[in-house]
């Protein structure tokens, strides 16, 4: 089980793109800083339909994203530091 | 000692993850870990031959690939559909590399220890 | 204060540990002048090490570690001197540390 971190934009490139190329069912997503811009798009939306996806909530507010994100699983620092335990590694894209 | 995969997804000297990338892979090996490198994506583009870093005021660290069996860094993987992609076959490429397909970087990536993308 | 090595009545600019800043400004004359910084008097044997670990600079773009180099000399010169053994008997404060400086050559990273 990994958790997979995207924190760029789709607009600056291919990382999400690339993320889930590789991601397995059982890994999860979690997107961070303008990585959360990526759920603004329809067609990403859709593609994440079927992922297990985690927005960090303070990056969401900070942003003025709370309204139209609020469908997602938001988590704080400190379920993001547990989330890095209980899966087996982290991987940054 | 841990295994390590150093992925490789950016070209080369517009940024200096490749390099970065590559250092870190032969400090990995001096301490004795366990190290694989994947080149997906433009980062296929750091092993090709005939580059010439210099002519645009960048450093050659591309020659350095080539010291890799010397730090006992043997595991070298090349994603098979991304080489086709860039139009490139493995007579392109600096050093000898083993071509897989995107399952088994799948695999690779969920039995290393640590992942470290550049 | 700038630390320099005068070659020929030129400054030759060294980093704080004596390694040249601008290894393309080496000349064979000027290593015996570096040896002698470290005590080193040069023989042939010595040489060899230098030449070797400046033609893999060349090669590979990168100064070797001691382990490297030590691989290395023993695929290219044979098991007798590929040992650390005899290395640090010509270099005693770390061969690859000390070959390197000799060639004009970067710092190894990871340097015993």
């Amino acid at each position: 089980m990994i958790l997979h971190t995207i924190q760029t934009s789709p607009a600056k490139g291919n990382r999400l793109a690339l993320c889930l190329r590789f991601m397995r069912e059982q890994d999860s997503l979690l997107l961070l800083g303008d990585g959360i811009n990526s759920l603004l798009s329809p067609q990403i939306k859709q593609q994440l339909s079927n992922t297990t996806l985690y927005l960090l909530q303070d990056d969401v507010n900070a942003r003025g994203l709370a309204n139209a994100l609020m469908q997602y699983d938001m988590i704080s620092y400190e379920d993001f530091v547990a989330l890095t335990i209980s899966h087996n590694k982290v991987i940054n894209w | 000692m841990k295994k390590i995969t150093v992925l490789f997804t950016r070209s080369p000297h517009s940024t200096p993850h490749g390099r970065e990338g590559l250092d870190f892979a032969m400090l990995s090996a001096s301490f004795d870990q366990q190290v694989s490198l994947i080149f997906i994506d433009e980062g296929i583009l750091n092993l090709l031959k005939d580059q010439q870093p210099m002519l645009t005021g960048n450093r050659d660290y591309i020659a350095t690939f080539k010291v890799l069996p010397l730090y006992d860094v043997e595991d070298i993987f090349v994603c098979q559909q991304d080489l086709a992609l860039l139009q490139l076959n493995q007579q392109d490429l600096l050093i000898d590399v083993e071509l897989i397909n995107d399952h088994a970087i799948q695999q690779k990536l969920a039995d290393a220890d640590e992942v470290l993308v550049f | 204060m700038v630390n320099t090595l005068e070659f020929n009545g030129q400054q030759i600019e060294l980093d704080q540990q004596g390694y040249l800043k601008n290894h393309t400004q080496w000349l064979t004359d000027m290593a015996p002048l570096i040896a002698a910084k470290e005590n080193i008097e040069l023989t042939p044997a010595h040489w060899e090490v230098v030449n070797f670990v400046r033609e893999f600079y060349l090669e590979y773009n990168t100064s070797p570690a001691i382990r490297v180099l030590v691989k290395a000399i023993g695929q290219s010169l044979g098991a007798e001197k590929g040992n650390s053994k005899y290395l640090y008997t010509l270099f005693p404060e770390g061969p690859a540390k000390q070959a390197t400086k000799i060639a004009g050559l970067p710092k190894p990273a990871k340097c015993i």
